[in-house]
């Protein structure tokens, strides 16, 4: 919902004087395999009042030196980006060549940025093309933005793909504001800061010199679990000679929050109350009409998101939405409290920051927490957490995304209350796959069985939902291959719970060419798929974390019947190995009719730490060579 | 193409008569909802109705489109559900958007309209729309929606009639004042146009009915196959009955017109470039060629989609370096004549899409462009960045060309236009080749040599990682592809031939040669070895009869694969399985190889030697030698499995 966000890491700047000169080549000693090099990153922001309106100004520079021929074509356009919150009110970039006149950009352009699970919001960009631009030339970017509302201040990100040489950030404040500030990230040490008085203005100035960059990765979380930025915040106000709060804690943030669903659902419309009271009727447990309505909303109301300025944040009336049968996260939270109050099943507005947000409520209370709104309901001394935006969930699960993170419910105008939601349990999240097998001739001919539970079953409803036969067909086949790409799969069956809690998938195959006759022997390798296989984490090089969608449990079973007239030769052994990080268990066994391979991987994190790569790698190192074990069977 | 046009309609006058504006498409004003046939009830929706209807009409005295488009569409499912709540009508080269309505139709009768108020305007990187999302759908419902943009009048277009649902009717209908007198062409098996005459005006329609819903094939070109109806203004009865407007011949004209004349000024500019280009003397043709093209690729930035003038100013454009397509395409022109190298413009459209029709000359398919060299018989690609001489995108050719060969006329220098097949370079040139060499080393790794080679067509797409990513990710480009075929990411060393774009030998290939410890290519058995040989040249695609298939067989480009694989075996070993080696299919036409999957084997001492040879010389099959191109493609599957097993000797 909440989008005010500029995209990350777009703040920099520019530092005029003071600076040694540092040529080309000074650069290239410094950062031997740099492309390019932001020689300088610059912020001044003021924190100021204007007719009576608190608001502040980023003046932000950067300068870009261009390093390789590669890194001109690169980074030949700029791009700036701009809200109603985040007004852009001037700009001017060129490029500097070694020599010569500053060479204007050209081909400037404003267009929508939006993300794409957004139909239509207000974020923009403006981008050009650095005219003229060479290696040796940098190219130059100066923009001033207004930021209308002083509760949204976006963090500063100091690092950027390239190195950097020197990256400030100054505050400007006067005296009756009082400021906090948190650094974060890798290099968070490395930031300096200093502290000026002048008249009755400060100024904080925050400095890092010499920054790699952190190399991106996609299964990395969000950058800002991990790049160097700094928060900071009006935590009081001096209003009439006396200190009042801002965002000083967590109680001003609900204060602020609530003002945006004061108004809200005051009244239902009879079209809604039909509807809540068809789908309760008879029904008196307050556990079984929330799971009822809770249904109704994820079937009924769709995803569609208008977030233009105040729309992302103050929620739609429940009647509208269910009149529209869309709605975006908050609107899905309008109506699922409504229907809930109504139904007299106490429901509240809750806000929430996805695991993309790596703050709590309690360190960072300010509206860049959470970016999310569900419905919490009392479920004995505790909550539980209703996301009216994923038609998959399971009723009681709360969405693999918000996992671990602070919910801030919204009791009532006075009352609230942070609650973790839980991390939903390995066990509650399995993945069972079975392969049974025979030989016939050359070809293995088989039946697979793969039951999910948890996330994992949900998350495959929600895909099959969504599929005709034919496309669900299409994308079993190779969701479930094994073997090798002969595999041919005939008679699929997906039992699906309901609730969504459980999903059993079933199918038959052939698969020519897998097992190999020679004279009288048959080998076969019972690793029909080698999930791990390049998996190592590119260890010491990689800083960025690794995530993970949730904890689970999975098991792999080949069972293989011997053929007639065979019997077993050879047995490959297993192994089982842990560590802190997480394990395996290969196990093979036989008796007189079969031989079983089971494989089974748990793990306990759901962030990666660089510190766990090593051993991450070694549970590796010991799983490897067993993919390349073969039974055999030699005739009688 | 678009710049043509924009010149072209001012210059042809075309006075109306009386008649204005457009013909306001109605709705039912009470609709009602349709039965829908079992056999589409698993899509996700249905069009009922698809209708286009584009209508030449005057305003103030100048001609406009006026494009209907109007749909009713029946909703199976949640993915129709959520395919359809959210509509983006196309807002791009649009001037006003006339009528747009919209609303639900609910399985109970309730209709729910859109309030106008509710549509938004989006303008993103990919283009202009207007945004709107339809309230109330429930499942088993329908929505109906039109809406008629206003646009410049072009005397070309084209509407693609097969969407991604079944279609239970679909309506074309081109409506043009009774002067101006339009031909439609249409293809796919799209039936033909019927023409009336109503009144002032003159009316095109086509009606069709029960289009499934078109799959993508593989080796196929998917937008080609579908169907469509092409049209253009043929004859202005007011001016001239008889002369054909907007032929080949005129296009030719018009090409050399824009990209050929420069000013005495811009002369200037430009022979001052040619100096700074400093081509070597006496050099040949084809050197001069290549070093204008190396050094234009090289320090000029060219894009499609630059708006402003300052990129069609030539002037600019040498000082920027940033040029539009229009303008670099001019600097080529005018870097060649200055350099006196002889060459004709080509325009031409792309075998994936929509192609030259000599007999129908819709402008808009000629949307790409490239020179061609008499003197050397080649061409070049000035605006792909990633090409060069001789070599071009080769969907680009084996498809006509419009050649705009210059003529004399006195003092006047004009072009004529010569339709003809622009050719592929020779399959030899375009290879994917590997050589291997394979040993055994402790703990059942295997030590690889390889050498990957890229040649012709194939090369740039294989290059360009390499000269355009930052070096980090070039070495994420090498892992994935040394990977192809080794299975592992452990590359001990590696070094790369001819990796430049530029390079003097244009059909010398780029090589990657790599040594490579790979852990995952061998299995025990106890004592015995199991090299999964078939592994080596990578995974290979299995195709399977899924669908009796519809379309031609098409590639992008002709080539063949050669890959020779040598194996030391392990002293006191031997292979059981060689036979398991032979492959052999191989189709000719009077007597000349058109395709084939032959692998052929050699053993001396303890190495091994394989080789093979899989051979696609054509660039299209036809669809009776799908068979024959399937059994092709799956024998290299089934080498893909192969394994030699080796055990101790004696």
């Amino acid at each position: 919902m909440i989008h005010f966000l500029l995209k990350g890491g777009l703040v920099g700047m520019i530092l005029l004087s003071s600076k040694l000169a540092m040529c080309q080549d000074d650069w290239k000693k410094l950062f031997p395999n740099a492309e390019a090099v932001y020689t300088n990153l610059s912020n001044d922001i003021i924190i100021k009042q204007e007719d009576d309106k608190w608001i502040a100004t980023s003046n932000l520079s950067e300068d870009l030196l261009y390093l390789t021929g590669n890194s001109v074509n690169m980074m030949s356009r700029g791009r700036i980006y701009h809200s109603s919150f985040n007004e852009l009110q001037k700009w001017d970039a060129y490029v500097q060549p070694p020599s010569g006149k500053k060479v204007k950009v050209s081909n400037a352009a404003t267009t929508s940025s939006r993300q794409d699970y957004i139909f239509y919001d207000d974020t923009k960009s403006t981008s050009f093309d650095y005219a003229g631009a060479s290696v040796g030339a940098t190219r130059h970017m100066n923009y001033l933005l207004k930021h209308n509302d002083v509760h949204l201040l976006t963090p500063h990100y100091f690092e950027r793909y390239f190195p950097v040489g020197e990256s400030k950030v100054t505050i400007t404040f006067p005296a009756d504001i009082k400021l906090k500030y948190i650094i974060k990230g890798l290099n968070a040490e490395k930031v300096v800061f200093s502290e000026t008085k002048k008249r009755d203005k400060t100024t904080y100035t925050f400095t890092i010199r010499n920054v790699e960059n952190i190399d991106a990765y996609e299964d990395a979380p969000d950058n800002a679990y991990y790049s160097t930025h700094l928060i900071y915040f009006i935590e009081q106000i001096k209003e009439n000679g006396s200190w009042k709060n801002f965002l000083s804690n967590p109680a001003d943030l609900y204060k602020h929050n609530y003002s945006f669903i004061r108004n809200i659902n005051k009244e239902i419309s009879q079209e809604l109350k039909t509807i809540t009271d068809s789908i309760v009727k008879n029904i008196s447990s307050p556990e079984e009409k929330a799971k009822k309505i809770y249904k109704w909303v994820q079937s009924n109301i769709k995803y569609v998101a208008f977030e233009d300025g105040m729309e992302g944040f103050i929620p739609r009336d429940a009647s509208l939405v269910c009149n529209r049968k869309y709605g975006d996260c908050k609107d899905m939270t309008s109506i699922l409290t409504a229907m809930l109050n109504y139904a007299n099943v106490p429901a509240y507005f809750t806000w929430i920051g996805t695991r993309s947000i790596p703050y709590d409520y309690t360190e960072v209370p300010l509206p860049i927490s959470d970016n999310h709104m569900i419905c919490a309901i009392r479920s004995g001394d505790s909550f539980l957490f209703l996301d009216g935006t994923d038609d998959g969930c399971i009723y009681g699960f709360p969405p693999y995304s918000i996992q671990g993170k602070e919910a801030m419910i919204a009791i009532n105008e006075n009352e609230f209350k942070i609650v973790r939601v839980p991390v939903t349990a390995k066990q509650k999240n399995t993945y069972t796959d079975s392969t049974f097998i025979r030989l016939q001739n050359q070809e293995l001919i088989g039946q697979v069985r793969i039951r999910m539970t948890g996330y994992h079953a949900s998350r495959m409803q929600t895909i099959l939902n969504f599929k005709n036969e034919k496309e669900e067909e299409e994308y079993l086949k190779k969701q479930f291959a094994r073997g090798s790409n002969k595999i041919r799969f005939s008679n699929w069956k997906t039992e699906l719970n309901p609730d969504h809690s459980e999903v059993l998938i079933m199918a038959d195959f052939n698969l020519p060419d897998y097992a190999r006759n020679l004279d009288s022997e048959i080998f076969l390798n019972l690793n029909l798929f080698k999930w791990y296989e390049h998996r190592e984490i590119d260890f010491p090089k990689r800083k960025a974390p690794i995530e993970f969608d949730f904890l689970e449990t999975s098991t792999f079973t080949t069972i293989v019947k011997i053929p007639e007239g065979y019997k077993l030769s050879h047995l490959p052994k297993g192994e089982i190995f842990k560590n802190d990080t997480w394990g395996f268990s290969m196990k093979y066994t036989a008796d007189t009719s079969s031989v079983y391979l089971t494989q089974a991987f748990d793990t306990d994190q759901l962030l990666l730490k660089p510190g766990q790569f090593e051993p991450w790698n070694k549970v590796l190192e010991h799983l490897f060579p067993h993919y390349k074990h073969t039974v055999a069977f030699s005739k009688n | 193409m678009k710049k043509i046009f924009f010149i072209l309609f001012t210059l042809l006058s075309i006075h109306s008569f009386a008649q204005k504006g457009y013909n306001k498409f109605q709705w039912k004003e009470k609709p009602v909802l349709h039965n829908i046939d079992k056999k589409y009830q698993d899509a996700a929706a249905v069009f009922i109705a698809d209708d286009r209807i584009i209508e030449y009409g005057f305003d103030k005295n100048e001609l406009y489109i006026y494009r209907t488009m109007h749909r009713i569409i029946h909703i199976n499912n949640d993915k129709g559900i959520e395919s359809f709540n959210k509509i983006y009508l196309p807002f791009d080269e649009g001037l006003e958007m006339l009528d747009v309505k919209a609303r639900t139709i609910l399985p109970g009768g309730k209709i729910i309209e859109l309030n106008k108020n509710n549509i938004k305007d989006l303008k993103d990187e990919d283009g202009e729309y207007k945004i709107f999302a339809l309230e109330g759908l429930t499942k088993g419902c329908e929505v109906e929606f039109y809406f008629t943009l206003k646009k410049y009048a072009s005397f070309f277009g084209r509407e693609v009639m097969t969407p991604g649902v079944p279609v239970l009717k679909s309506h074309f209908e081109l409506i043009t004042p009774d002067h101006l007198v339009f031909e439609t062409k249409s293809y796919n098996n799209l039936p033909v146009s019927k023409d009336t005459v109503y009144g002032e005006k003159r009316y095109l329609v086509i009606n069709d009915e029960n289009i499934s819903e078109t799959e993508e094939e593989p080796y196929s070109m998917f937008q080609a196959n579908l169907k469509r109806v092409e049209y253009k203004l043929c004859y202005n009865k007011a001016r001239n009955e008889k002369e054909r407007l907007f032929t080949w011949n005129e296009l030719a004209k018009k090409a050399y017109d824009i990209y050929s004349n420069i000013t005495d000024k811009e002369q200037k500019k430009v022979r001052d470039l040619l100096e700074d280009i400093k081509l070597k003397p006496n050099s040949t043709a084809a050197e001069k060629i290549m070093s204008i093209e190396s050094y234009l690729k090289k320090n000029f930035i060219t894009r499609d989609d630059i708006p402003s003038e300052d990129a069609d100013d030539m002037a600019k454009v040498i000082k920027n370096k940033i040029a539009s397509e229009k303008a670099i395409i001019k600097l080529y022109t005018s870097l060649y004549k200055a350099a006196d190298i002889n060459y004709q413009i080509v325009l031409c459209g792309n075998r994936t899409n929509f192609e030259v029709d000599r007999t129908f000359e819709n402008w808009n398919n000629t949307n790409n462009f490239l020179l061609y060299f008499p003197a050397t018989k080649k061409f070049l690609a000035p605006t792909e960045i990633e090409y060069r001489y001789p070599w071009i995108p080769p969907t680009w050719a084996n498809t006509n060309g419009l050649f705009c060969v210059g003529t004399t006329i006195g003092n006047f220098t004009t072009a004529v236009a010569e339709v003809k097949t622009i050719p592929l370079e020779n399959y030899e040139h375009s290879f994917l080749n590997m050589d291997m060499n394979l040993k055994l080393d402790k703990n059942d790794a295997l030590l690889i040599d390889v050498k990957q080679s890229y040649g012709g067509y194939a090369a740039p797409n294989y290059r360009a990682p390499f000269v355009f990513l930052p070096e980090d990710e070039q070495d994420k480009v090498l892992k994935e592809m040394i990977k192809f075929g080794t299975n592992s990411e452990n590359i001990l060393s590696h070094s790369y031939e001819n990796k430049d774009l530029d390079q003097a030998e244009p059909y010398k290939p780029f090589v990657i040669n790599a040594s490579v410890r790979s852990n995952n290519l061998i299995e025990r058995a106890g004592e015995k070895i199991i090299i999964k040989i078939g592994e080596v040249i990578g995974e290979q695609t299995q195709m399977y009869n899924a669908k009796a298939r519809t379309t031609n067989i098409d590639l992008a480009y002709p080539h063949a694969l050669v890959r020779t694989i040598k194996v030391t075996i392990p002293e006191g070993y031997m292979v059981k399985n060689l036979a398991d080696l032979t492959f052999n299919e191989l189709y000719k036409e009077k007597e000349i190889t058109t395709l084939g999957f032959v692998c052929s084997y050699e053993q001396k001492g303890n190495i091994l030697n394989i080789t093979i040879k899989e051979d696609y010389r054509n660039a299209t099959y036809p669809l009776q030698q799908f068979e024959t191109f399937k059994k092709v493609i799956n024998a290299a599957a089934d080498f893909n499995k192969v394994v030699l097993i080796l055990d101790k000797a004696g």
